[in-house]
């Protein structure tokens, strides 16, 4: 377990949120510890003993995954167009656990870019709420999507939950995989505080020769049974490295350059700054910042019919803030019919209200809007912006 | 509007290829069902009917397709605007005027002698335009050509007699949607940001650019635009001969030609 | 699926909308009609100022604010304005037609906050409909309140909405109605002309024991809101419903931000000193 350093306990908050502003070093990983401990007493298994550690060998990662796709449908890192996104897997061999930055987020899986809710019957008058189908198995989610899910999961639980995303999150399993340094320019987990895997169900960790893996939840258990062939034990040699590996990680991702516990109420302070109008000079209203981002969640309802018009299929599918008619009612009047309000708002939902709201980064510096965005708006130019920087937004 | 139960529907073309009257005779599956929704008064791509004369006839609906090139078309749009409820400017040509009008980019005396040669002077045509320069358009189907699944959606809503949603989210939305790595991201331009979603960036998805051919949005910024090409290295050239392909009209010569 | 996750989403999905049977629908103007409508299950029970997603199958889905009160009543009315596609559709509907509800969802106008003091109402146009609910509500609990005052504009006297019922408390005076209209016609108008504005001025009201609530098109409200701080209301003591594109009703689709606030779930009746310092929201 790493982070048995951090200091304090983690605060859960009455939402069950982790308060995250108010500690500045995480103790997720002596939270996850305690927890583990207590399944493992639920297990009847008496008190932890020091469990021998598990290791999947490289070359043994395309039978984890095969073990896995007679479980249930695996969603994974893929190739697309020499980049990677995360799809649902056809064949093992497909994965690319190895990948840097996916270009598109997990967030998919549980919130497809389109979801049919409801098929009307026109003929009959009755309508039927049609089930949400979800992959099982997460695999490959790097630490920052674990942050990610956690705030999608604040945002999707509050006041009245949406039972769609929920059933889908109950569903599936998380394999994720820690990052030992940035995966690539646009990110800056390091500076979110996101780099250290929050939550998994499963938490592998690279080695020079394969992956530690815990298994850390009850929903784990599955995978542990599918992989009980193919794990082999830890050896002295290889605890030894797996510690290194975890302090040369902590060196990698140091130099944060985001003043967290301060980011709500500076950006606050720059809300009317003049320096937002050069991005929305640039801004082109493309909305790809919001698809890529694992933590937007905005939707909107359109209702399709088939062509004899005896059913209509409603569905959810993806909008976003960025998108010039997203704030238009009838009239026709629009509340951010500015380009440079809709930025801000899009910077200060991540920035400043929800993470202040929910105490859990909304912004996890993955940097996939970076990447995306075609005219290089970058939340983490705004935030230096907000905190004193004087370099160009 | 109050349509009647089976409407009249003819479709026009002007100039154009006629390749989106082609697009609506390929919805095969659908036809049948339209066919006996609708009645079809006027339809010259699929019938031998080679007369164009456009008299008093009335219509609920009428498509129009194609560019206006003379005043003589011009008079045409009129009148049948007079007759039918329901006007919609079908395809790039008629929206936006598509590719013709990169026929305004020059003097139209050089294009005339180029195109008819001695006989130059026979044809009295004018700047080319979309119908929605000569007359008011109730809906705008994009595209060149339309997009089947577009079309076949807006006829549901025109055959309930109900107001169908006008597409306003830009061509990425769609892209994004389908999952595509987007061009700028492979280090290509692409006209997705600036123009009117509805084909579900069919091209995108296929591995290609948006050309731009369903038109940029009312408020595109293509200052904005300019800059992301740049960021992928490509010069304002690049963008302005982009632009000409499907948007010269609708980015530069509005002004100029009307 | 988990038995908490069982109990926060109860059986059947958020999204998945109810039956409701249309009782009758009345034409009140030329674009506005009144539908009542039955839920078949259960009865809605939504209070003031609260607000239904109604689907028409097949069409689509918007919101609409319950213009009765519907606290104790097996049915509920709605107001619906002819603007685009599902309005449309909803104005075509007859009796016996079935429709989708979901709801009710949002914030109630401050019925508690207002008992014992003097209530103003300022509606404009389409405003008059949720606050008509309100004023069913005290006229329903008349001895909780003081004086009761409504300032009521819209663009002509044909566009007035409730026409017999404005008119029976305007005679009646159960509470004070003040009609104000933009364009009157020469004849029988014997009300205001000009904006709300005007009668609003030259209104007495005690501040201190007096709390407004204003419903209307958006321009409506910062004319309004200088006229009842003029008159020294408190922001705290001043209410308003907003309106903005909506989806989900539940606080998720996003689609309702006005800055870190949700009009469908925080709103859509704020009280002013909420939304005073977002720029966004009037
Ligand atoms: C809290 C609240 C209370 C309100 N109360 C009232 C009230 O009491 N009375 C009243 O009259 N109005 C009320 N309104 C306003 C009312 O909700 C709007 O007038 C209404 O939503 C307009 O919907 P429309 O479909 O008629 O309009 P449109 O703008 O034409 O259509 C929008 C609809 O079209 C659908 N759509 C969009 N794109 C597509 C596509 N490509 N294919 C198919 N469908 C598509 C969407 O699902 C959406 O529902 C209220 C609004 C709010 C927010
Ligand atoms: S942003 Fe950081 S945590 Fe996320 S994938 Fe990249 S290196 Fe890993
Ligand atoms: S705002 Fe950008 S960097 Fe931050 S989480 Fe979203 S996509 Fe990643
Ligand atoms: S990706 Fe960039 S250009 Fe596109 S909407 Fe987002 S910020 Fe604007
Ligand atoms: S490929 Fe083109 S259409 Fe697709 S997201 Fe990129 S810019 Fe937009
Ligand atoms: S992607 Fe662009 S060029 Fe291709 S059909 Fe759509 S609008 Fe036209
Ligand atoms: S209507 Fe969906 S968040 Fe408010």
């Amino acid at each position: 377990m790493f982070l048995r350093r951090a200091a304090g306990r983690p605060r859960w908050l009455a939402d069950g949120c982790f308060s995250w502003a108010e500690n500045e070093s995480f103790s997720v990983g002596l939270f996850v510890f305690r927890r583990r401990r207590l399944e493992l007493r639920l297990r009847g298994r008496g008190e932890p003993k020091e469990e021998v550690g598990k290791i999947l060998k490289k070359r043994d990662v395309i039978s984890a995954v095969e073990a896995l796709l007679v479980h249930g449908s695996v969603y994974a890192p893929v190739e697309k167009d020499d980049h990677f996104v995360f799809e649902e897997i056809e064949r093992a061999s497909d994965l690319r656990l190895e990948a840097a930055q996916t270009v598109h987020s997990a967030k998919g899986a549980f919130f497809p870019s389109k979801d049919p809710l409801v098929r009307f019957d026109l003929s009959s008058g009755d309508w039927e709420e049609l089930p949400p189908a979800a992959p099982r198995f997460l695999f490959g989610l790097h630490p920052c999507d674990t942050w990610a899910m956690k705030a999608f999961d604040c945002w999707m639980r509050d006041g009245i939950p949406d039972d769609r995303y929920l059933r889908r999150r109950e569903h599936g399993v998380i394999i994720a995989v820690q990052c030992l340094k940035k995966c690539n320019e646009d990110s800056f987990c390091g500076s979110m505080g996101t780099y250290r895997i929050f939550e998994a169900d499963v938490r592998l960790t690279p080695m020079n020769n394969g992956y530690f893996v815990e298994f850390e939840t009850e929903k784990a258990r599955e995978v542990e049974e599918a992989w009980r062939e193919i794990l082999l034990e830890a050896t002295v040699e290889e605890e030894r490295e797996l510690e290194e590996m975890k302090s040369g990680m902590e060196d990698a991702f140091s130099g944060a350059e985001v003043d967290l516990e301060r980011l709500p109420d500076d950006m606050k302070a720059s809300f009317y700054a003049p320096w937002w109008r050069d991005m929305g000079k640039r801004c082109l209203d493309c909305g790809q910042c919001v698809a890529v981002c694992p933590t937007c969640t905005c939707f909107a309802m359109i209702d399709e019919c088939n062509v004899s018009l005896t059913e209509c299929e409603r569905s959810r599918r993806w909008d976003g803030c960025m998108f010039h008619s997203f704030a238009e009612v009838a009239g026709p009047h629009n509340f951010r019919s500015d380009r440079c309000a809709r930025i801000r708002h899009r910077m200060n939902r991540k920035g400043q209200w929800l993470n202040r709201r929910f105490g859990v980064p909304f912004c996890v510096g993955c940097g996939r809007c970076v990447t995306a965005c075609p005219v290089g708006i970058s939340p983490l130019k705004v935030f230096k912006r907000a905190q004193g920087g004087t370099a160009d937004v | 509007m109050n349509i009647a139960k089976k409407p009249r529907v003819g479709f026009f073309s002007f100039a154009s290829c006629e390749g989106c009257q082609l697009a609506f005779l390929e919805c095969e599956e659908e036809l049948p069902v339209l066919l006996e929704a609708v009645e079809i008064v006027r339809f010259r791509e699929a019938s031998s009917y080679e007369g164009r004369e456009i008299g008093g006839e009335e219509f609920d609906v009428v498509f129009l397709e194609g560019t206006i090139a003379r005043e003589k078309d011009a008079e045409e749009v009129r009148l049948l605007r007079k007759n039918a409820k329901i006007v919609v400017a079908f395809g790039a040509c008629a929206t936006t005027c598509g590719v013709n009008a990169i026929r305004n980019t020059r003097p139209l005396e050089i294009v005339r002698r180029e195109v008819y040669g001695e006989k130059a002077g026979w044809y009295d045509v004018f700047p080319a335009r979309p119908v929605s320069a000569v007359v008011p358009v109730d809906y705008t189907l994009r595209g060149c050509p339309v997009d089947r699944t577009e079309l076949v959606k807006f006829l549901l809503f025109l055959l309930r007699d109900l107001p169908a949603p006008i597409p306003k989210y830009p061509v990425c939305f769609e892209c994004k949607a389908a999952g595509v790595v987007c061009n700028y991201v492979r280090g290509r331009t692409c006209l997705g940001p600036v123009t009117t979603c509805g084909c579900g960036a069919i091209c995108t998805r296929f591995g290609g650019r948006c050309e731009g051919c369903r038109g940029i949005l009312p408020d595109a910024n293509l200052e904005g635009l300019r800059y992301a090409y740049r960021e992928v290295g490509r010069s304002e050239e690049d963008l302005k001969h982009d632009l000409q392909l499907f948007n010269s009209f609708l980015s530069t010569m509005r002004e100029k030609v009307l | 699926m988990s038995e908490s996750v069982r109990r926060a989403i109860g059986e059947s999905s958020v999204y998945t909308p109810r039956k409701a049977k249309v009782e009758s629908i009345q034409p009140m103007t030329p674009s506005e009609t009144l539908l009542e409508l039955r839920p078949s299950a259960s009865p809605l029970r939504g209070s003031p100022g609260q607000f239904v997603q109604v689907t028409i199958p097949g069409v689509g889905e918007c919101p609409i604010s319950l213009c009765s009160d519907c606290r104790e009543t097996e049915t509920f009315q709605l107001c619906v304005r002819r603007v685009g596609l599902v309005t449309t559709a909803i104005h075509r509907l007859v009796p016996g037609s079935i429709v989708g509800i979901r709801g009710p969802f949002g914030t109630t106008f401050p019925l508690e906050e207002a008992e014992g003091k003097d209530v103003l109402l300022v509606a404009g146009g389409l405003g008059m409909a949720p606050l008509r609910s309100f004023v069913e509500y005290i006229l329903k609990n008349r001895d909780r309140f003081g004086e009761v005052t409504l300032v009521y504009g819209t663009r002509s006297p044909k566009d007035l909405l409730f026409r017999e019922e404005v008119f029976e408390w305007y005679y009646e005076k159960p509470i004070s109605v003040i009609l104000t209209v933009d364009l009157a016609p020469a004849g029988d108008w014997t009300g205001e002309v000009g904006p709300v504005t005007i009668p609003l001025r030259s209104l007495e009201i005690v501040p201190a024991r007096t709390l407004a609530v204003m419903v209307g098109p958006p321009v409506m409200f910062s004319y309004v809101l200088d006229v009842l701080r003029e008159k020294g209301l408190s922001d705290d003591r001043i209410y308003c419903s907003l309106e903005r594109r909506m989806f989900c009703g539940i606080g998720k689709c996003g689609q309702c931000q006005i800055e870190d606030l949700l009009c469908c779930k925080d709103g859509p009746v704020f009280s002013l000193s909420q939304i005073a310092d977002r720029g966004e929201a009037l």
